[in-house]
């Protein structure tokens, strides 16, 4: 392999990576404005104890919050001590690090609408059928 | 001389929609970065606090672009065309497996692995095993010992296996629906 070659295959590279900075910096600020300004409490009080209707939103709770996975163990910690079904915290430890409303202008741009959409619209679906098996098969 | 031309036309095109997009997204930061101005105006403390939170990020995902940049770095150098010779020679349960396995384990947030995948979808890996790479990024080994003191030992291997085979689902729904073979033309 000659030089020239991998010279060009890094600037290719680096140059790519660069070109995705600015939409990168913008999630990571979106990110930062839901942090303060959705919090788990009000999203908590939208739980019912219904199953289905919890999982959908636990799952839905996932999609919109976005982090580190550590955060949602916390809060997900925090459902279950409030009595929330495990089914509900399930579906949102799977949608949290799945689906990413706040990512959504991100991949939209890489990817394009169409994946977008499919990608996040499967995974939360995706996130209540694995909420509901994992409840099943440990039978808690 | 005709397919040349069509080959130019499309090339011209893809070129635009780049600059296009390039463009879109610097404004889609400006517009945020505005949103916080405005916001700062009316709430200082809070912004201020969503800003430093914004400043942790960008700080703890460095290493992950860096380890980004290498993983592009070497796909850049593989040739495009034994590439998609193996991709089409490969089945296609393999390849869907290989991309969940590989994305189970990446690190970092799932953003920092779009323009890989990306290159990846150029060198002709279909979005069904790029959807598999993304969806199978959701389980954290280097946290299962945490998760398990959370939620208890056998809840997050189940949860972790089931996410695994619904990686392989949701490639397969995907390229489903994307009627888009593994490989391209």
């Amino acid at each position: 392999m000659n030089s020239t070659k991998i010279k060009k295959s890094f600037q290719k590279s680096l140059f790519s990576l660069l070109k995705t900075l600015p939409i990168m910096m913008s999630v990571m600020l979106l990110i930062g404005l839901f942090k303060i300004f959705v919090s788990f409490e009000k999203i908590n009080t939208l739980l019912t104890g219904n199953t289905i209707i919890d999982s959908l939103y636990g799952a839905l709770s996932g999609s919109i919050l976005a982090g580190n996975v550590v955060n949602s163990y916390v809060i997900g910690h925090e459902m279950l001590a409030s009595s929330i079904s495990l089914y509900a915290v399930t579906a949102f430890l799977v949608a949290w690090v799945t689906v990413g409303f706040v990512q959504i202008p991100a991949e939209k741009e890489i990817f394009g609408t169409k994946f977008t959409v499919l990608r996040n619209l499967f995974s939360v679906i995706l996130s209540i059928v694995i909420s509901i098996l994992t409840v099943t098969i440990v039978g808690v | 001389m005709e397919k040349k031309n069509l080959k130019h036309l499309k090339q011209g095109k893809n070129s635009k929609q780049k600059k296009k997009s390039s463009k879109n997204s610097w404004f889609m930061l400006m517009g945020i970065l505005g949103l916080y101005v405005l916001l700062y105006l009316m709430k200082p403390d809070p912004i201020k606090e969503a800003f430093l939170y914004t400043m942790h990020l960008i700080v703890s995902i460095l290493p992950v672009l860096l380890l980004v940049l290498i993983f592009m770095f070497l796909f850049n150098l593989v040739n495009e065309d034994k590439l998609k010779a193996l991709i089409m020679k490969s089945p296609n349960f393999l390849k869907y497996m290989v991309m969940a396995v590989l994305g189970t384990f990446s690190h970092g947030p799932i953003y920092a692995w779009y323009p890989l995948m990306k290159t990846l979808h150029d060198k002709g890996i279909s979005y069904g095993n790029i959807a598999s790479f993304l969806y199978a990024r959701s389980i954290k080994l280097n946290f299962i010992p945490l998760a398990a003191v959370y939620f208890g030992l056998e809840y997050i291997i189940v949860l972790s296996i089931m996410i695994f085979i619904f990686s392989y689902f949701q490639g397969i729904l995907i390229d489903f629906f994307y009627k888009e073979k593994i490989l391209i033309n």
